[in-house]
C-alpha cells in the first residue's frame, strides 16, 4: 500500500502542533444542550409510537439518519429528550461557525493569497466533525446533492469563499421553505458561475444569438419538477402506460428567457459605473463581496419578450423587469405538483433509505405540502416516520442504504478520539479548524471528496439501479452503489487502515506527520491484561461505540478470535489489536449499509 | 499490417523521431524492429470507448469548410458577422490557412489558427464539400492522413430513419428525453434513459466472452476481465454475464499488502470474510459483498500481471503517471498537464499486456475511457480547445503506444472510437453552446478504413427571424438531427469484434428499422 497519498503538504510550517494535545474532539460536538424538550403527540399520529425513551440502539440508528455519525453524547441527549425534542433543540442551536469564515481563517493560516478548495475541504471537515448543529449540517449535506455545485469547475475551484458561501446558504435553508431555498440557489454566484446563467444575456434575432439554456434546464430537471410526472407516493403518473414528460424543448427556450439580464453583485459603492462594466465584471467594477453574494439584475440583458413555460405566460415587459420574470418562474417550480414528491424522495434516500415505500413518500409529501414547503417540517416527518423508526420494519431486506464513503469516515472522526494539529493549535479568538486533505482517489482514498462531484448530476443518481444485483433484479435503486465498485470497496479497507495507523489530513512537513491522528490511548487498558477475556471486551466496548450496541454473533465471534490471535506483547502489538478491531467494524456490513 | 498501413507508420515513426532522440513516444529502434516483425499475438481484438461527458460541440470538432457551409457556420458563431457592434464572444474557429496570431488571447480562434483540412473521397452524400478538424487536432489530422482515423458524420440516438417533417410529430418515435444530459448518455450506451442496467459494451461482452481465458482462471477471466474501464463506472460496460471492471487509473489495488493487514494474515483474512462472507440477507450488504468478493478474485489475479507502468511504450523509466512526460499535453495555456485520457489509455495498454504476461488468454476485451469538461454552456472557446488538445495529445499516444506493444504492433487490433452525450447547438448563446442531438465523431485504428467521412455531414444554414432553419438536417437552435443511429454505429463496431448479425440484432433494439444495406457504415471495411 502506497504511502504517498498521505503526502498531501500543508504549506504552513507554524501550523505545528505546540505539543498540546486536547480531548478528543467529539467532546465538542455533544452534550450541553439546552434546548427545550418538545411534546411529540403534537405532530402526528405517527409519534405516538415512539413516546417511550429511545434505547441505545434505536437512537444510534436515529443518529446515522440525522448526523455525520452518533457519538456517545448523542446517544445519551437523544435517549433523554427523545427523537422530536432532540430534532426541536438541533433546529434552535445556532451555528458554531460558518464556512465562509473558516475558509477565510484557514487561507489566513496557511499565509496564501486567497481561500481555495483545500480551504473548503478543511471547513467542510470541521463543520460534519464537530459542529454541534449536526442536523443542520447534515441536511445541508444532503441538500448539496440536489442542488449541486462542484469544484471541478475551474472558476469555482479558484475562490474557496464562492462554494463556502454557497455551502452556508444552505445550511441557513436547511430548516426554511424551498422557495425562498430555490430563490437563494438561483441567485447565488457559486450556481450562476457553474450553471453559466451569470452574464445571460437576452436573445437578439438580428444575429441568432439565443439564451444561454443552462441553468433553466437543469433547474427543472435536478432542482425542482424533475422529467416526469409524480403522483404524491412518488410513483409515476402513467397515460397509456407510460411516464409523462414534464416539459419539453419549448418550456426550456421560455424558462431560459427568465434567467438573462443576471450578473455580478452590483455593490452600493459602485452604483455610478456604467451598467455593463458590472456586468462582464470589468475591472472598474469589481469587489470581494461579488464571490459571496447573490447576483444582481440588470434590465438592460434582460429579455423582455414573452416568455411561454409550464403553463405560465409572463406577457411581454415594456420595461424589462427581471424581478417580475423570476417571481412568476420560481412560483410555478416551487408549485408544481412533482416538486414536493420529487424533492421529498430525495431528501428520504438522502437521510433514511434508498426505496421509502409509497405509504412514507405519501405522508413525507403531505407534510411538505401541508407546510408550504417547509424543510424543517419535511426532515421531522422523514426522521419521525414509522417507516424510519420502526426497528422491524428495517429488518426488510430491500431497506435501508448504502452509507457513501464522506459519511461513514465522518462517522470514525465523530465516535473516535483524534487530534488534528491545526484544530489544537488556535489562538483564542480565532475560529479552529482542521487541515483536512483530498479523498478523492478510489484507489487509496474514498473516492469522494466533499463538494466535488463529477457534473450537476451529483456523485450517484438517485435512480441508479446496480446491475446483476437482486436489488435491481427487484426493481430497487441504490444510488451510492454507482460510486462503489471492485476497486473503491478495497481501496476503503485499506485507507481505514492507514488512517487508523498514520492518520489523515494535510502533511506536515515540519512536524513529518499528517493534520489528523486517531487517539486510541482511551483503549489501551481493554488490551493491556493477557486474559482470555480482554479480546471480547475490547470488542464489545468498539461495538457499542461505533455500532450502538453488540455485534451480531457472526461479526462478533470472527473478530474476538482475530483479536486473540494477534500478538499481544508490546505496546505497538496491543495497538495493532485495537485497530484491528476497529476495522473490522468499519469494513463490515453493520457500518457500510444503513438500515 | 498491409503495405499501406506499415508505410504510413513508418512514416508516422519518423515524425517522432525528428523531435528527438527516441522521439516523445519513445520509439527506438528495437520497437521499430518489432513492429516490422508484425504482430503475432493472434485473433486478440478490442473496442475501446472514449466518452466525452458533457455534450462535445461536434460543429467546431469537425467543420464543413465549403463556402456556402462556412458562411452559415459564421453566421452563427460569429454575432458580429452580422452586427459588428454585438458585444458577444465569437466561437467561430478560422478558417483553414489563417496563420496563427501569437498575440491573441489563449484560447481564442485567432491565437489557435485555421481550422485543419482533411480530404475526403467524394462520395455523392458528399459532393461539393469540403470539411476540415478544429485547429487543436494536428496529429488527428495526420492519423486521418495516414488512414488510421475516420469520422463520422452527425449520429446520435435514433428510433428509426427521422426526417425533419418525422420530428415534429409528436406520435412519432424518438429517443425519449433529447437534449438531457444523463439519459442521453443512457441511451447512447444503453439505449434506454436513466435507469439502464445494461450496456451494448457489455452485451458485446456476453456475447464474446465464452472466448476469453480457460482453466481454472476462465470464469473470472471471462467475467470480469472482459469489460473493463479505468475512468468512471458506466452502464456501457454491464452485461449479463460480465461485470465491468473498474480498475485504478494508475494501479489495481489488492486488499491489505501482499496477504497481511497491519502486518498481520489472520486480520487480513478475517477482514476478507468480514466484507465478503456475511449471512446477513439485506439486499444493499448481498451487493456489496458480492462486489468485494469480486474484486478479491480479479485485483489478485490482474494486479500479478500487470506489468510496471514506468516503462516503454507506455511509460518512461524512473517517472510515475503523474510525472511522465509521455503523458503530459500542452494546454491551451501553453502549460504542461498530466492528460487523464491519456493516463486511462496509459492503463488499458498495460492491461493489454498483461494478457499477455498473465496467457490469460483473452481473445476479446472491450474498454471504456472518459473525459469530463465537454458542457461547453460558457466560456466555451478556451475550455473546448484544451479538450481537443488533450484529445488529439491522447489519440497520438495511444496509436504510438499500440504499434510499439511488447507483443507486437497491435494497432489493427484495438479500435478506439469517441462518443458523448450529444452534439450541441448550432446557435451561439453569447460565448458558448447548448445542448443538441447529433454530433460527429473519430474512430481510430489500424483496421479503420480511415482517412474519409463516412455517414452524411449535415447540410448547414441560416435561421430566418423566427429562429426557423432551412436545412432538413438542422432543427431548433440548428440542433443536428441525427442521419445516422448509434444502432448502425455499434453494429460496425460489433461486426468487426466479431459479432453475428444474428446476435447483434439482440442487443441493437432499432437496428431493424433501418435498411439492412447500411446497417454497416463501412469504416471498418
Amino acid at each position: 500500500m502506497s504511502r504517498s497519498s498521505l503526502r498531501t503538504p500543508c504549506t504552513a510550517a507554524r501550523l505545528i502542533s505546540t505539543g498540546l494535545f486536547i480531548a478528543a474532539l467529539t467532546a465538542c460536538g455533544g452534550g450541553g444542550a439546552d434546548g427545550t424538550s418538545t411534546n411529540s403527540s403534537s405532530n402526528s399520529g405517527l409519534l405516538s409510537l415512539f413516546t417511550s425513551a429511545p434505547s441505545d440502539e434505536e437512537a444510534q440508528r436515529f443518529l446515522l439518519q440525522a448526523t455525520f455519525g452518533p457519538t456517545q453524547q448523542d446517544v445519551a441527549r437523544v435517549k433523554a429528550i427523545g427523537y422530536e425534542g432532540w430534532i426541536n433543540e438541533q433546529f434552535q442551536r445556532p451555528l458554531q461557525t460558518r464556512h465562509l469564515a473558516m475558509v477565510e481563517a484557514s487561507s489566513a493560516a496557511l499565509n496564501s493569497s486567497q481561500p481555495g478548495v483545500n480551504d473548503l475541504m478543511s471547513s467542510w471537515w470541521t463543520h460534519a466533525v464537530t459542529d454541534p448543529a449536526q442536523l443542520r449540517q447534515r441536511v445541508a449535506f444532503a441538500l448539496s446533492e440536489i442542488f449541486v455545485v462542484s469544484t471541478v469547475d475551474a472558476e469555482i475551484s479558484e475562490d474557496g469563499r464562492m462554494t463556502a458561501s454557497y455551502l452556508d446558504m444552505l445550511t441557513d435553508h436547511a430548516d426554511g421553505n424551498y422557495r425562498d431555498l430555490l430563490q437563494a440557489v438561483a441567485l447565488h454566484p457559486a450556481m450562476g458561475a457553474y450553471l453559466s446563467h451569470r452574464g445571460n444575456r437576452k436573445e437578439d434575432t438580428a444575429t441568432g444569438r439565443i439564451p444561454d439554456e443552462n441553468f433553466a434546464r437543469e433547474v427543472m430537471q435536478l432542482f425542482s419538477i424533475g422529467l416526469y410526472e409524480l403522483n404524491d407516493d412518488g410513483t409515476h403518473k402513467l397515460t397509456n402506460g407510460q411516464p409523462t414528460e414534464t416539459y419539453t424543448a419549448n418550456d426550456v427556450k421560455g424558462l431560459a428567457k427568465v434567467f438573462t439580464g443576471w450578473s455580478w453583485y452590483r455593490p452600493a459603492s459602485k452604483a455610478s459605473v456604467v451598467w455593463w462594466r458590472c456586468f462582464w465584471h470589468d475591472p472598474l467594477c469589481r469587489d470581494s463581496s461579488q464571490n459571496v453574494t447573490a447576483m444582481s439584475a440588470y434590465t438592460e440583458e434582460h429579455s423582455s419578450s414573452e416568455k411561454r413555460f409550464l403553463g405560465v405566460v409572463v406577457p411581454a415587459q415594456a420595461t424589462p423587469d427581471p424581478q417580475a420574470s423570476l417571481k412568476a418562474a420560481l412560483d410555478r417550480l416551487a408549485s408544481h405538483p412533482n416538486t414536493a414528491p420529487f424533492i421529498c424522495k430525495q431528501l428520504i434516500q438522502r437521510l433514511v433509505t434508498s426505496n421509502p415505500s409509497t405509504g412514507y413518500m405519501s405522508r413525507v409529501t403531505a407534510a411538505f405540502r401541508a407546510s408550504g414547503g417547509n424543510l424543517k417540517a419535511t426532515v421531522k416527518a422523514i426522521l419521525l416516520d414509522t417507516e424510519a423508526r420502526d426497528m422491524a420494519s428495517s429488518q426488510a431486506i430491500g431497506y435501508g442504504k448504502l452509507r457513501e464513503p464522506l459519511l461513514r469516515l465522518t462517522h470514525l472522526l465523530r465516535a473516535l478520539p483524534h487530534n488534528s494539529d491545526a484544530y489544537n493549535a488556535r489562538s483564542s479568538g480565532t475560529t479552529p479548524f482542521y487541515l483536512a486533505s483530498s479523498t478523492h482517489d478510489a484507489v487509496s482514498e474514498l473516492g469522494q471528496t466533499p463538494l466535488r462531484a463529477p457534473s450537476v448530476f451529483n456523485f450517484f443518481r438517485p435512480g441508479y439501479k446496480p446491475p446483476q444485483t437482486d436489488l435491481s433484479t427487484q426493481g430497487l435503486v441504490a444510488p451510492e452503489m454507482q460510486i462503489t465498485n471492485e476497486t473503491s470497496v478495497l481501496g476503503y479497507a485499506n485507507f481505514v487502515t492507514q488512517i487508523l495507523e498514520h492518520g489523515w489530513g494535510c502533511y506536515n512537513t515540519t512536524s513529518q506527520r499528517v493534520d489528523v491522528r486517531f487517539d486510541l490511548s482511551s483503549f489501551d487498558a481493554l488490551v493491556a491484561q493477557p486474559t482470555a477475556a480482554a479480546p471480547q471486551q475490547l470488542v464489545t466496548t468498539l461495538s457499542q461505540r461505533l455500532l450502538g450496541g453488540p455485534a451480531p454473533s457472526e461479526l462478533n465471534d470472527l473478530m474476538v478470535s482475530t483479536v486473540g490471535k494477534m500478538p499481544n506483547v508490546t505496546a505497538p502489538d496491543r495497538r495493532r489489536r485495537v485497530e484491528a478491531a476497529i476495522l473490522m467494524i468499519a469494513v463490515s456490513p453493520q457500518f457500510i449499509i444503513q438500515q | 499490417m498491409s503495405t499501406t498501413s506499415r508505410r504510413s507508420f513508418l512514416r508516422h515513426a519518423a515524425t517522432f523521431s525528428a523531435l528527438g532522440a527516441a522521439g516523445p513516444l519513445g520509439l527506438s529502434l528495437a520497437t521499430l524492429g518489432r513492429a516490422s516483425a508484425q504482430s503475432s499475438t493472434g485473433g486478440y481484438q478490442a473496442l475501446v470507448c472514449l466518452f466525452f461527458n458533457g455534450g462535445n460541440d461536434a460543429y467546431n470538432t469537425v467543420l464543413a469548410t465549403d463556402s456556402d457551409s462556412w458562411g452559415h457556420y459564421v453566421n452563427h458563431r460569429d454575432p458580429r458577422s452580422r452586427n459588428p457592434s454585438d458585444s458577444s464572444t465569437s466561437i467561430a474557429l478560422m478558417s483553414a490557412g489563417t496563420p496563427v496570431d501569437g498575440s491573441a488571447t489563449a484560447g481564442t480562434p485567432q491565437r489557435l489558427g485555421g481550422v485543419l483540412p482533411i480530404a475526403h473521397s467524394g462520395r455523392t452524400a458528399h459532393a461539393g464539400r469540403q470539411f476540415a478538424l478544429h485547429p487543436s487536432l494536428v496529429r488527428s489530422q495526420q492519423l486521418y492522413g495516414a488512414g488510421r482515423l475516420a469520422v463520422l458524420a452527425n449520429v446520435g440516438p435514433l428510433i428509426s430513419p427521422t426526417t425533419k417533417a418525422n420530428y415534429s410529430l409528436a406520435s412519432f418515435a424518438k429517443p425519449s428525453k433529447l437534449f438531457s444530459h444523463n439519459d442521453q448518455q443512457s441511451t447512447w450506451l444503453s439505449f434506454s434513459p436513466e435507469g439502464a442496467s445494461e450496456g451494448w459494451g457489455g452485451r458485446m461482452g456476453d456475447l464474446l466472452m465464452s472466448s476469453n481465458g480457460s482453466g481454472a482462471n476462465a470464469a473470472v477471466v471471462q467475467r470480469s476481465f472482459t469489460c473493463i474501464t479505468p475512468g468512471n463506472a458506466s452502464t456501457w460496460l454491464s452485461g449479463r454475464s460480465v461485470y465491468q471492471y473498474p480498475v485504478g487509473l494508475a494501479s489495481i489495488p489488492g486488499l491489505g499488502n501482499s496477504g497481511f493487514i497491519l502486518g498481520n494474515a489472520d486480520l487480513y483474512t478475517a477482514v476478507q470474510s468480514v466484507m465478503s462472507a456475511s449471512t446477513d440477507s439485506n439486499l444493499f450488504t448481498q451487493a456489496h459483498q458480492q462486489m468485494v468478493g469480486r474484486a478479491l478474485q480479479a485485483s489478485s489475479l490482474l494486479a500479478g500481471a500487470l506489468p510496471v507502468a514506468s516503462q516503454a511504450p507506455w511509460g518512461t523509466v524512473g517517472q510515475s503517471p503523474w510525472s511522465d512526460p509521455l503523458l503530459k499535453y500542452t494546454t491551451v495555456l501553453g502549460t504542461q498537464a498530466t492528460n487523464g485520457l491519456a493516463l486511462q489509455l496509459q492503463m488499458i495498454a498495460r492491461v493489454m499486456d498483461a494478457n499477455r504476461r498473465g496467457s490469460f488468454g483473452l481473445q476479446r476485451q472491450v474498454f471504456m475511457v472518459n473525459l469530463g469538461g465537454f458542457d461547453s454552456h460558457s466560456a466555451q472557446n478556451q475550455d473546448h480547445a484544451d479538450r481537443m488538445l488533450q484529445i488529439d495529445h491522447a489519440l497520438a499516444y495511444f496509436d504510438a503506444v499500440l504499434g510499439a506493444m511488447p507483443g507486437g504492433d497491435m494497432r489493427s487490433q484495438v479500435t478506439t472510437f469517441t462518443a458523448s452525450d450529444f452534439g450541441r447547438s448550432f446557435t451561439n448563446n453569447g460565448d458558448g453552446t447548448d445542448h443538441g442531438w447529433g454530433g460527429h465523431h473519430l474512430i481510430m485504428g489500424g483496421a479503420v478504413q480511415g482517412g474519409e467521412v463516412y455517414g452524411t455531414f449535415p447540410r448547414y444554414s441560416t435561421a430566418d427571424a423566427n429562429g426557423v432553419f432551412s436545412s432538413p438536417d438542422q432543427i431548433n437552435n440548428g440542433v443536428m438531427l441525427p442521419t445516422t443511429s448509434v444502432d448502425q454505429y455499434a453494429y460496425t463496431l460489433g461486426k468487426w469484434m466479431g459479432v453475428s448479425a444474428t446476435d447483434l440484432a439482440t442487443i441493437l433494439p432499432n437496428i431493424g428499422n433501418f435498411n439492412s444495406s447500411t446497417h454497416n457504415l463501412g469504416f471498418m471495411g
